[in-house]
């Protein structure tokens, strides 16, 4: 059995990986941050039509959804760097490695949220924006204070959603030279030739990781309806 | 006051409103009755413009507005002035009953907090609702949101209160103590309120002035005795009469 499988080194391997789990981790938090500013500024573009950013907000998504995950990552990190070195910077050797790769998780997220709140607000009944405005409220006062948090309620299922495959999807970033789990495990299994417990390490970590995040989730959606039943009087 | 001079709004071919012309005077109650589709309430709409009419003048008091010239900041100025009270309550599911009334006194009259958390707990304890300040919509029933409703837009004490037929979303037996609540209002408070309103008793009961309306026009207004009781167009006959045997019927 041993010389197939080895358990013991299944286990002895795993604290290694887990040390690089931060940096999965740092990349989903980064992204779903930013994602989520940047999503929720692009719904409200293409909501009210707002003329020129309206199109480059559907051009943006319609991009984002239409290419492949390791496309736009490479898009980023080699041909940034080689446009902006044209355009004259020189300091291109500075920027950290994960700077690239925050920027596409990040623009890859808001994409993917942009739509999802989107179609959140429109499912906010629209009575609500009516009576927002019929108290005098303005436009910015009314989506801040009334439609979007309604929305977001309605989201966060989806968004959690989202959250899980940007989480997965960092498994790539090893392409670009980040050291993650991914790369540790490649790395470590050239030397021993254990390939497979390392990898089933490493899915053992995500599925953990997907795992909390869906708990997370449903607990922020039962807070939500146990906060309305906590106030019943 | 409220004077519509002119007001013409079409939908696409549909022409909903085809030249309103009426003052409402101010403190006055006013209500609006009419057959389904005869445009009323997209004329009480056009008010606070959640409805745009196409053309014609509104009048609010100093507020003199050619409603195609309408700006921005205009539109703003005269919802600051005027409340409204919706068919489906449309309180804001997110806040509690008390954030609800709270929120335009806090948000946009800047009023401090503490001060428009007491002044809504006065105002929800009128529409003797004071028990429920922790409750979200949503665990209330129609007749108790539409309470809140009335509450959120006398809080703010505007000028013109707009009521789109507050009661015909609610079941029958819900109906009574919202109109208890209304006529309440009605003796207490000095602004100026429109009701459109199926409820010909009601009507009858507290209304200085009725404005029948059909087909987009207003075909007759007068005093309730006169309008309700002894009208002089047919198309008001029918109408009345229709609806009040259907009431008696129902009886
Ligand atoms: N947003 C809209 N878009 C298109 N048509 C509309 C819109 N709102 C109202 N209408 C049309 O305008 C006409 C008048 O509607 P309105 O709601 O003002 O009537 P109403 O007198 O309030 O009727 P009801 O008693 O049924 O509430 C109707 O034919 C309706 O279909
Ligand atoms: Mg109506």
């Amino acid at each position: 059995m041993g010389i197939y499988f080895d358990l013991d080194y299944l286990i002895k391997t795993f604290p290694i990986i887990l040390s690089y789990v931060h940096t999965s981790l740092l990349i989903t938090l980064v992204a779903g941050v930013i994602g989520i500013v940047i999503g929720s500024i692009v719904a409200l573009i293409r909501i009210n039509k707002i003329t020129i950013l309206d199109k480059l907000a559907a051009i943006y998504i319609s991009f984002i959804r239409g290419t492949p995950f390791l496309v736009q990552l490479f898009l980023a990190y080699f041909g940034l760097p080689e446009l902006m070195q044209k355009l004259g910077y020189q300091g291109i050797r500075e920027i950290p490695t994960l700077f690239y790769v925050f920027i596409v998780f990040s623009l890859h997220v808001g994409a993917y949220i942009a739509e999802i709140i989107r179609s959140a607000i429109l499912a906010v009944d629209k009575g609500q924006l009516e009576a927002a405005y019929s108290i005098g409220m303005g436009a910015i006062q009314a989506y801040s204070r009334i439609i979007l948090p309604q929305a977001f309620s309605i989201a966060i299922p989806t968004i959690c959603n989202i959250i899980i495959s940007t989480l997965k999807g960092t498994s790539l970033v090893f392409n670009v030279g980040v050291i993650d789990m991914m790369r540790k495990a490649d790395l470590m299994g050239a030397n021993s030739h254990r390939s497979l417990e390392l990898y089933i390490n490493v899915a053992i970590i995500y599925i953990l990781l997907v795992f909390i995040i869906s708990k997370v989730s449903t607990f922020i959606e039962k807070r939500q309806v146990g906060y309305h039943q906590m106030n019943n009087l | 006051m409220i004077e519509f001079r002119n007001i013409h709004k079409a939908f696409g071919e549909n022409k909903v409103l085809k030249g309103i012309n009426c003052t409402i005077p101010t403190g006055s109650v006013t209500v609006i009755v009419g057959p389904s589709g005869s445009g009323k309430t997209t004329l009480l709409r056009s008010v606070n413009f959640l409805e745009r009419a196409d053309s014609g003048e509104i009048i609010l008091d100093d507020i003199h507005l050619d409603v195609e010239k309408a700006t921005k900041a205009d539109i703003h100025k005269i919802r600051q002035r005027t409340a409204m009270v919706f068919q489906t309550y449309n309180l804001f599911k997110n806040k509690t009953a008390l954030e609800n009334i709270m929120e335009g006194l806090a948000i946009v009259r800047k009023v401090p907090k503490a001060a428009a958390k007491e002044k809504a707990l006065h105002f929800l304890e009128k529409v003797g609702l004071g028990h429920k300040a922790a409750a979200y919509p949503h665990e209330l029933s129609g007749g108790q949101q539409q309470r809140i409703g009335i509450a959120r837009a006398l809080a703010l004490n505007p000028d013109v209160i707009l009521f789109d037929e507050p009661t015909s979303a609610l079941d029958p037996e819900l109906v009574g103590e919202v109109l208890e609540v209304m006529k309440k209002v009605t003796q207490e408070v000095n602004c100026t309120l429109v009701v459109v309103t199926h409820e010909i008793a009601f009507a009858r009961e507290v209304a200085d002035h009725v404005i029948f309306m059909d087909g987009g026009v207003i075909v007759e207004q007068g005093p309730p005795q006169e309008i309700l009781n002894h009208p002089k167009e047919d198309r008001t006959k029918q109408f009345l009469s229709r609806y009040i045997s259907l009431v008696e019927y129902n009886i």
